[in-house]
């Protein structure tokens, strides 16, 4: 089964990569190698788990019987032992993807001076720029840096897939994705704020399914 | 359940309306000297980074008791241990970014004065974008609570920020002491999630905000009994004829200058009345004695830009922008006379739109100026600028030459602190030729008017 994973910006945001662009970018976020920009699943994966496991503390505070730390591990698997998580989490890319990428890749061939990296990147960012300002109200020295952030309002997706999941399961992960609402860098300063929704393959929203089945189980 | 689990959220939703103009600088100033902060659609906004720092600064500042951890736990913080650790606490604090559908943009521009002749400075001509006042952002904050976070002094720290935000006491983005960036926030709504209710997870994960209420009910930090080390003038005046703070039209069909306007009112800029206010210092100053003068005022009014690798330092004197108001705009068409022929200069015809007031008796402009942490003869030393203002000597503004920009003072009312601590607060009015004073406690009067006269005084001992 393959279930759709859908994420939209609200806000800005910083999917870093841990690196800078130059002289020009102090912290650069995530992108392949045509400059297209992406959420590797890694990011998804451990930000779903944080989110899950949320859920089952305000489950268990709550007492609401309906999933345990034992889930938790059956989604997203444990460190260290033998069987592997039910799910695999896929990179997040911007709608359309594939065929952009060829398209892309074709006119980059084509109009080399044109389309570039740098162009294609920057149609979805934009920079930040940023300085600290120490106790005595003036600019720090040497605080100002530059972020590229992801333009607000952008679409990304992908395929999480899973064979014979348990329903609970599912349950747990389309919940964890309704409280899941920010990701990346900075977000809690307003950076990465986000709103996610999963599908299954005849395109129903699970998360306002098991939103409703949740209101029964109470 | 560890001691991190989630056991609630509380989240605050509220209006951040503008009351002065903002400026909040995007570093990227292409074709003016500081462009402001934009979304992709133009539409200028206030990163959460801005608001929560002014905040943050703010609540450290006046904080009166000590709360220990769960202040980390709420603002977040990194500290080096040493050159391997590094402890860092994430924040509880979520802030988003405040976005406004309807602000506008205009661009001021002013020059600097050279004291010494009062004519403008060369390549002293700056223009900013600057947010007009009334534009509205929204605001959201989510506080998360944990087991382990105090949950009381949580909603303590909430309320001792909102309430700030609340009475317009806090001022964002950039020449906050030229009064830009004053915000109030309105319409506040507080909604809160107690993860031990069932129902509360339901609405929390479908993402209902609708149960509000318009209090957070919480007792404030701020204690009023710290020593509030302000010295502040607040002074009403008439116009003796005309103002014109001037600013540029580029239409060929308008008035070659008209004055400065806010949101649709004729305004008295901070920066305008603070230069005026700067310089009238100085020359004060350096009546009484030409040596350090320039340096006193540098350590009071604040220096900055590029000025030859000297150390930048932050204004303590604050005044506000406010609106010139019961003045009426009039147009006067003016013309250049050759001096050796008597006649006009061709093509030399000028115009400008001041704004005349009509009555002498009208309260038209207001000064607010206040000083942190004053010292004596600093305190005297505005004074002495509130007598050169009040007595119609020191002209604010432009065409000066013409007679533009002279104020009369109608009341004053100064608030400081004397040496045992009190609060005083006296009232000057316009009396006659004279003067008249006015205080709450009227037997204390002449005692104050005497600290005051101290204060003038103690300018001649610092310059000594």
């Amino acid at each position: 089964m393959n279930l759709i994973f859908e994420l939209k910006l609200l806000s800005d945001t910083l999917i870093g990569s841990g690196e800078g662009w130059g002289a020009n970018i102090d912290s650069d976020i995530v992108f392949d190698d045509i400059g297209l920009p992406y959420i590797p699943a890694k990011r998804v994966k451990g930000c779903l788990k944080e989110s899950a496991i949320e859920i089952v503390e305000m489950f268990e505070n709550s007492g609401i019987k309906f999933a345990t730390n034992g889930d938790i591990e059956m989604l997203f698997g444990k460190p260290g032992q033998m069987r592997s998580s039910m799910f695999s989490f896929p990179n997040c890319y911007l709608s359309d993807y594939e065929s952009n990428r060829k398209w892309l890749e074709w006119l980059k061939t084509k109009y080399q001076e044109l389309i570039t990296k740098e162009i294609i990147l920057g149609t979805f960012t934009i920079t930040r720029q940023q300085t600290a300002i120490d106790n005595n109200g003036i600019a720090k020295v040497h605080s100002l840096r530059t972020k590229r952030v992801l333009k607000k309002g952008s679409n990304f997706s992908g395929k999480i897939e899973c064979n014979g999941i348990e329903e609970h399961l599912l349950c747990l992960l389309s919940l964890a994705v309704s409280n899941l609402r920010y990701m990346g860098t900075n977000r809690n300063r307003g950076f990465g704020c986000i709103s996610c929704n999963l599908f299954d393959e005849n395109n129903i929203s699970l998360n306002k399914k098991y939103i409703n089945h949740i209101s029964k189980v109470i | 359940m560890n001691n991190l689990s989630l056991i609630g959220k509380i989240i605050i939703r509220g209006k951040l309306y503008l009351e002065s103009p903002l400026i909040i600088g995007s570093g990227i100033n292409e074709f003016i000297d500081i462009e402001v902060l934009k979304d992709e659609n133009g539409m200028p906004f206030i990163p959460a980074t801005s608001l929560i720092g002014v905040l943050k600064d703010y609540f450290k500042n006046n904080i009166s008791e000590n709360i220990g951890d769960d202040s980390d736990y709420f603002w977040g913080m990194s500290e080096k241990i040493n050159s391997v650790t590094q402890k860092s606490i994430q924040s509880s604090f979520i802030c988003h970014d405040l976005y406004s559908t309807e602000g506008k943009i205009n661009i001021r521009d002013g020059v600097c004065i050279n004291p010494i002749n009062q004519t403008a400075k060369d390549k002293g001509k700056y223009d900013f974008e600057i947010v007009d006042k009334g534009a509205v952002f929204d605001l959201f904050w989510e506080v998360t609570l944990r087991e382990i976070y105090n949950k009381d002094i949580f909603r303590r720290i909430i309320a001792t920020i909102i309430e700030p935000l609340m009475s317009s006491k806090i001022a964002i983005g950039a020449k906050t002491n030229s009064g830009f960036g004053k915000v109030a926030l309105k319409n506040i709504e507080v909604i809160e999630f107690d993860f031990s209710k069932k129902d509360d997870v339901y609405r929390w994960l479908k993402k209902d905000l609708s149960h509000g209420i318009s209090y957070l009910d919480a007792k404030q930090y701020i204690s009023y009994s710290k020593k509030i080390d302000v010295f502040s003038i607040e002074a009403k005046f008439a116009l003796v004829n005309s103002i014109i703070i001037r600013a540029y039209s580029e239409k060929p069909d308008l008035p070659d200058a008209v004055n400065i306007t806010s949101n649709g009112e004729f305004v008295l800029p901070g920066t305008s009345l603070k230069g005026a206010i700067r310089n009238r210092a100085l020359k004060i100053l350096k009546t009484v004695k030409n040596d350090g003068a320039e340096q006193k005022i540098n350590q009071l009014f604040g220096i900055a830009g590029e000025n030859e690798g000297k150390k930048k330092i932050k204004s303590r004197v604050k005044v506000e922008e406010r609106v010139i108001r019961n003045t009426l705009p009039e147009l006067q068409n003016r013309i250049k006379i050759d001096r050796f022929t008597g006649g006009t200069i061709k093509t030399a015809l000028f115009n400008s739109m001041p704004l005349w007031s009509g009555n002498e008796l009208n309260e038209s402009v207001i000064v607010n100026i206040s000083i942190r942490k004053y010292k004596n003869w600093e305190a005297g030393l505005m004074l002495q600028v509130l007598k050169d203002l009040w007595c119609e000597d020191l002209a604010i503004g432009g065409e000066k030459n013409v007679g533009r920009g002279i104020l009369k003072g109608i009341s004053a009312l100064i608030r400081w602190q004397n040496k045992n601590q009190q609060e005083r607060e006296l009232e000057i009015k316009a009396a006659g030729k004279g003067i008249t004073f006015f205080m709450k406690k009227s037997d204390e009067t002449e005692q104050a008017v005497k600290e005051l006269n101290e204060f003038a005084k103690s300018i001649q001992g610092v310059m000594a």
